[in-house]
Order: C-alpha cells, then sequence, then structure tokens
C-alpha cells in the first residue's frame, strides 16, 4: 500500500485549503459589493444548509473508502485482472474499476502491477475509464448529495459504454500501431 | 434542495455490509478504515465548508444569459463540445469540479453538457496525470490513454441529450 501522504503538518492548514478560503473569500467580496449584503448572506445560509446534509454522508463514505481498502486483496485483484485480455477480461476490469476507492492513491500502483504483470494497454484504459467515469466511490461521496439521483442516474447511463468504447479505441490503435 | 434518501441508505447499506464482512474475516481492518478515513476526515473538514460558500457565491456571480447560451438547452452539440473542452482542461479534485457544476446548474447549464464536463474532467483530470499516471507509468501510456479518452465527454454528452429527449417522450 502507498503510504498516506501528508500535504501539511498537523495543525497548519495546507496550501489547498488556504486557496478554498481566499476562494471563498474572494468570491463572497465579489457577490457583496455586487449584489449586497442579503445575497452574500444567503449564499452563505445555503451553503451551510448543504454542509449540514452532506456532512454525514461524506463521513460515512469515507468510512467505506477506509473499509474497502483495508479489505481489498490488492495482489489478487491484479493476478485476476491480468489473466485474460478478451471480452471477460474487459467487464472484469470494468467492475474492478467501479469498485476501486475514489483516490489515485489506490488506482495507479493497481495499475502500474497490472503493467508489470503483462496486462495489455486496451485493458488498462479499461480499467482506468470505469474507476474515473463510474467509480461507486466517488459517485456515493460526492456526485449524489451534490447534484442529486436524477442528473447522477442519466450521467451513469450515459458512462456505461464509456469505458468499453475507450478499451476498444486502444485495442484499435494498438492493432494499427498508431 | 437534493434528495438525501437514496445517498444516505446506499452508504449505510455499504458501510454495514463492509463492517460485518471485515469484523469475521479480517478483525484488524476496523482499526486501518478508521485510521484512513479520519485522516481524510482532517484534510476535508476545512475544505468542504469554504469550497461550498465559493461555489454558492460564485453561482450567483455567474451571468445567466452566457451560461445557458454555451451550456444551456439550445446550445446542443456546440455546448456539449464546449463542456468537454472546459472539463479536460479543469484543475484540482472533486472539491473543484462539483461546487462548480451547481454553480453551473444555477446559472442554467442543462444535463448533457454538465455530462460532458463531468465525464471530461473525471477522465483527464490535469493534475492527477501530472502527479501519478505519468510519473508511474509513463509519458506514452498516459499520452495514448488521453488520445482514447479524448472522444468519450462528447460521446457521453451526446448520449445523455439522446437519453434526457427518450424520457421526456415517453
Amino acid at each position: 500500500m502507498t503510504p498516506a501522504k501528508r500535504d501539511a503538518p498537523p495543525g497548519r492548514p495546507s496550501k489547498l485549503t488556504l486557496f478554498f478560503v481566499a476562494l471563498a473569500a474572494l468570491s463572497a467580496a465579489a457577490l457583496w459589493w455586487q449584489q449586497g449584503v442579503d445575497a452574500t448572506l444567503a449564499a452563505v445560509r445555503d451553503a451551510m444548509v448543504l454542509l449540514a446534509m452532506i456532512a454525514p454522508v461524506i463521513a460515512a463514505a469515507l468510512l467505506i473508502g477506509g473499509y474497502v481498502q483495508a479489505v481489498l486483496p490488492r495482489e489478487a485483484v491484479s493476478r485476476w485482472l491480468g489473466s485474460d485480455s478478451g471480452a471477460g477480461g474487459y467487464l472484469l476490469a470494468m467492475i474492478a474499476g467501479c469498485f476501486t476507492p475514489a483516490g489515485p492513491f489506490a488506482a495507479f500502483p493497481l495499475v502500474l502491477a497490472l503493467r508489470r504483470g503483462g496486462a495489455p494497454f486496451d485493458v488498462c484504459v479499461v480499467y482506468l475509464s470505469a474507476w474515473s467515469t463510474l467509480g461507486v466511490q466517488r459517485i456515493v461521496i460526492w456526485e449524489l448529495p451534490f447534484l442529486g439521483h436524477e442528473f447522477v442516474a442519466l450521467r451513469v447511463l450515459a458512462s456505461l459504454p464509456v469505458p468499453l468504447l475507450a478499451g476498444l479505441l486502444a485495442r484499435y490503435l494498438l492493432a494499427h500501431r498508431i | 434542495m437534493k434528495n438525501l434518501v437514496i445517498p444516505v441508505s446506499f452508504v449505510v447499506v455499504m458501510l454495514v455490509a463492509l463492517a460485518a464482512y471485515a469484523h469475521f474475516r479480517k478483525p484488524d481492518a476496523h482499526r486501518a478504515a478508521l485510521v484512513e478515513a479520519g485522516r481524510q476526515l482532517r484534510a476535508l473538514a476545512l475544505r468542504i465548508p469554504f469550497a461550498l460558500i465559493a461555489a454558492e457565491c460564485i453561482g450567483r456571480l455567474l451571468p445567466t444569459e452566457n451560461v445557458s447560451a454555451l451550456l444551456g438547452a439550445d446550445a446542443g452539440f456546440s455546448g456539449v463540445l464546449f463542456a468537454s473542452a472546459v472539463g479536460a482542461f479543469l484543475p484540482g479534485g472533486p472539491m473543484v469540479a462539483f461546487p462548480l457544476a451547481i454553480a453551473l446548474f444555477r446559472a442554467g447549464a442543462t444535463n448533457a453538457p454538465l455530462v460532458a464536463l463531468m465525464t471530461a474532467w473525471s477522465m483527464m483530470a490535469v493534475n492527477r496525470m501530472l502527479m501519478f499516471e505519468v510519473p508511474l507509468l509513463g509519458a506514452r501510456f498516459a499520452f495514448g490513454r488521453v488520445v482514447v479518452s479524448a472522444p468519450m465527454p462528447i460521446i457521453a454528452g451526446l448520449l445523455a441529450a439522446q437519453i434526457s429527449a427518450w424520457l421526456i417522450i415517453s
């Protein structure tokens, strides 16, 4: 497992946190200047309401991510994935991609292991495309609470063929040595 | 406001199932899961409130006419194309992308361009590519993956438009 990456020493906010603080301050100031204090307060209040709604989901989903990382047998998964490069391999890669935790710490080391184990480029493309467009953890933590289930259902439906299409395109490019 | 029944029940079921599996098969996973979740929560706890405030304010600042012209119902194919390009070059993680999507929704963007934008952002993710993919898998791999991924946001956006149209007709 990749060691945990710290982006700041404990007790000190990271650069990314400071970026969001600055972005919030700047946009609130601009809104105040353009539309007045009432609009700004309404925006902050709406943000806090949204926060109160999504905070429990995010906390629970982070715990899910922790369990998946702790329970997932990574070596076994990369052995399964590398063993079949036909249609079954595509399907397996797609399912594995959907259930890999959202952060890049889990997915890319797995692809590296796959490549070293001889998995073809197109299978890796299927896996990474499924992970990025259909990853269950990201959908649950971020997309459902922020964008609602109707949008998510539409996006998932529209993205279902994407990993397979990307894989087939990769296979075509490989076969024609482009 | 979004309906949270589905996310909450999904999260609860998954958490119970994983905790039960871990309890019987791998008891030390409890501690590891808690430590990992706590580490991520510490990083997010400060960022999310400020990201949400920024998104709410930016959503009210965006000129509604421009957003609906570029990403609205009448933008059609060019809206999907434009959204794919924006998504492909959008830096940062979900903390940037999802609040931006809310802001665009509020300002009049429709489903199909937003599907294209989210697909492009999630597949390309410039930062992730430079920080993880190129160092770990090499520039050739990353370039090849970007080439085969490039048409995908457009395909997803057009499919989303088609699915929306079917659902409205039926």
